[in-house]
């Protein structure tokens, strides 16, 4: 099965610009969905060197997301699911 | 609202990360492009447009940096002028900057376009005081006669009536911020607690605390003795280790640190002593904490109560800051803070020079481009034991009390200063129905501080996930 990975940044510049919540991401995935998705939190990504994006930043299967927000996440990933069936 | 999850909240961050980059890096002229960094024309604007989006973030630096808009006299001063003479906390840590209120409309119910005028009418049936009428053919309410009880928003079947809040007037619990004839809101000193519900509250972040930081890194840079004193409650705002989270503000320049749970073991241990001196005089109320500030002032401000059901415990800030000062006479001492009301102790008291909140030193951190993930750990080289730690906690100095109190009592505690718990407060202090009341101003305790990096149910579950491993 194909698994969708989400990276979130764990950084301290993240955690302090709103992020702090987003490692607790898995708790609020559907839990049918829970297997087709692999959550890593990892220091800094390096998105916030660019000016024009807001902290805070997570990736899912490569792509950026700033600004980030569970429900902005959960909503991505439930999409990318269910795009794949 | 969520506290710690809106753009308010955000951008005084930002402004004090922006702020600290430019202190650290000797650029006070770069501070006067923050209001264009953070507000670039292409964004769009919150309020009416850019420039006043712009000008609020101004005064919101004018007031991070001990000015009132008041004193603006120049209004051609640039922003670097009063970052070159920053004064640090003045005698208002927090107050309302007028060109940053939104004039909110006053509280009250409102009919809006929903109204069916049904036959029914159960709002104008339901209204005790007959401030309904249905003149223009839809419901119509009497603000005269009105008294925002609410009957008529829940009893009407379409959800037509809605109350229009005041935010900051309603977080209030004991009535010290109101509004003048202009609309502005103020607060009223006497009566304010800084219990920081209003900054909390206000959806325009119209209360901005006041900072020492330039004053701490100007000391750093100087290359003066300064130590930081670091409240348990940190233990909840970062995910890792507490002797990293240590090791990290030792980063910062601090010659040294010591955790004030130290203190707080002397506060519980004077604590107890004092409670059973109390019990057995036979007073006929009970003893309430002295660590939380804002509980302190709102018994000193209530005529209700005696002054004297606060106990006479020094509290463990000002333990700790005693100890440093003996320790280290010539240093200068910096208390790394939950929340506003501690703020304005650590002010108050001789031996702690300065004094920063959490959400400062996250700033200080992302300034200053640590990750404290890759920071040395740090052992101080004092520690505490685990209940001085757990002062962190609401209900922790009861813990603490109940572990060495040899008599039989009853040990209560109440978190979360609001018009409910108030009451609760005030009927068990006069039926006298415990010893013991530990009684702090946030939810959740200093986890919940109002100047945290984290929600207080994020810093609980970072908390308890730390103490379990431990």
């Amino acid at each position: 099965m194909k698994k969708h990975k989400v990276t979130i940044c764990t950084g301290t510049l993240c955690h302090v610009m709103g992020g702090s919540e987003l490692p607790a991401l898995s708790q609020f995935i559907p839990p049918q969905y829970l297997n087709q998705v692999e959550i890593k939190g990892s220091p800094c990504i390096n998105h916030c060197k660019n000016q024009d994006m807001k902290p805070p930043f997570a990736e899912i299967d490569g792509d950026i997301f700033c600004e980030a927000t569970i429900d902005k996440l959960v909503k991505e990933l439930i999409k990318r699911i269910e795009n794949d069936s | 609202m969520t506290a710690n999850n809106n753009n308010a909240t955000i951008i005084r961050r930002d402004l004090l990360v922006r702020l600290c980059t430019a202190l650290l890096q000797d650029k006070a002229e770069e501070t006067d492009r923050i209001p264009l960094n953070i507000k670039p024309k292409k964004r769009g604007s919150v309020r009416c447009c850019v420039h006043k989006d712009r000008a609020v973030l101004k005064y919101k630096l004018m007031s991070i940096l001990g000015y009132k808009e008041s004193e603006e006299t120049d209004e051609l001063l640039p922003i670097s002028h009063y970052v070159k003479h920053a004064r640090g906390i003045q005698d208002f840590i927090i107050d309302v900057i007028s060109e940053v209120c939104s004039n909110c409309p006053s509280a009250k119910y409102k009919v809006s376009n929903f109204c069916m005028a049904c036959e029914a009418r159960p709002c104008q049936v339901n209204c005790p005081k007959n401030a309904i009428s249905f003149k223009s053919g839809k419901a119509e309410i009497d603000d005269d006669l009105c008294v925002n009880c609410g009957k008529c928003a829940k009893e009407c079947p379409y959800h037509a009536i809605q109350y229009q809040a005041r935010p900051c007037e309603e977080s209030c619990a004991v009535g010290a911020i109101y509004q003048d004839e202009q609309g502005f809101e103020h607060i009223d000193k006497s009566k304010c607690i800084l219990c920081g519900n209003c900054m909390q509250a206000c959806p325009f972040g119209a209360i901005t605390p006041s900072s020492t930081l330039p004053q701490i890194i100007s000391e750093i840079k100087s290359g003066n003795q300064i130590i930081a004193m670091v409240a348990p409650s940190i233990a909840g705002q970062f995910r890792q280790d507490l002797h990293q989270i240590y090791g990290s503000i030792i980063s910062l320049g601090f010659t040294d640190l010591y955790p004030v749970a130290i203190g707080a073991d002397l506060t519980a241990a004077h604590e107890t002593i004092e409670l059973q001196e109390h019990i057995e005089s036979k007073v006929t109320s009970p003893l309430t904490s002295s660590c939380c500030p804002a509980w302190v002032k709102f018994v000193k401000t209530q005529t209700s109560l005696d002054d004297d059901i606060i106990s006479n415990t020094p509290s463990p800030l000002a333990y700790t800051a005693k100890i440093v000062k003996q320790e280290n006479p010539k240093a200068k001492t910096v208390f790394i803070a939950p929340c506003i009301a501690k703020k304005a102790e650590a002010q108050a008291l001789s031996d702690c020079d300065y004094c920063i909140s959490f959400e400062e030193l996250g700033a200080w951190f992302v300034a200053s481009g640590i990750e404290i993930s890759d920071q040395m750990e740090y052992k101080p080289k004092v520690t505490a034991s685990l209940l001085g730690q757990n002062f962190a906690m609401a209900g922790g100095v009861s813990l603490a009390i109940k572990e060495s109190v040899e008599n039989d009592c009853r040990i209560e505690n109440i978190h979360g200063l609001n018009k409910a718990n108030i009451r609760l407060i005030k009927q068990k202090i006069k039926s006298h129905s415990c010893d013991f009341m530990e009684v702090m101003s946030c939810e959740e305790g200093c986890l919940g501080g109002n100047l945290s990096l984290v929600s207080s149910r994020e810093s609980i579950r970072i908390y308890n996930a730390k103490a379990e491993t431990h």
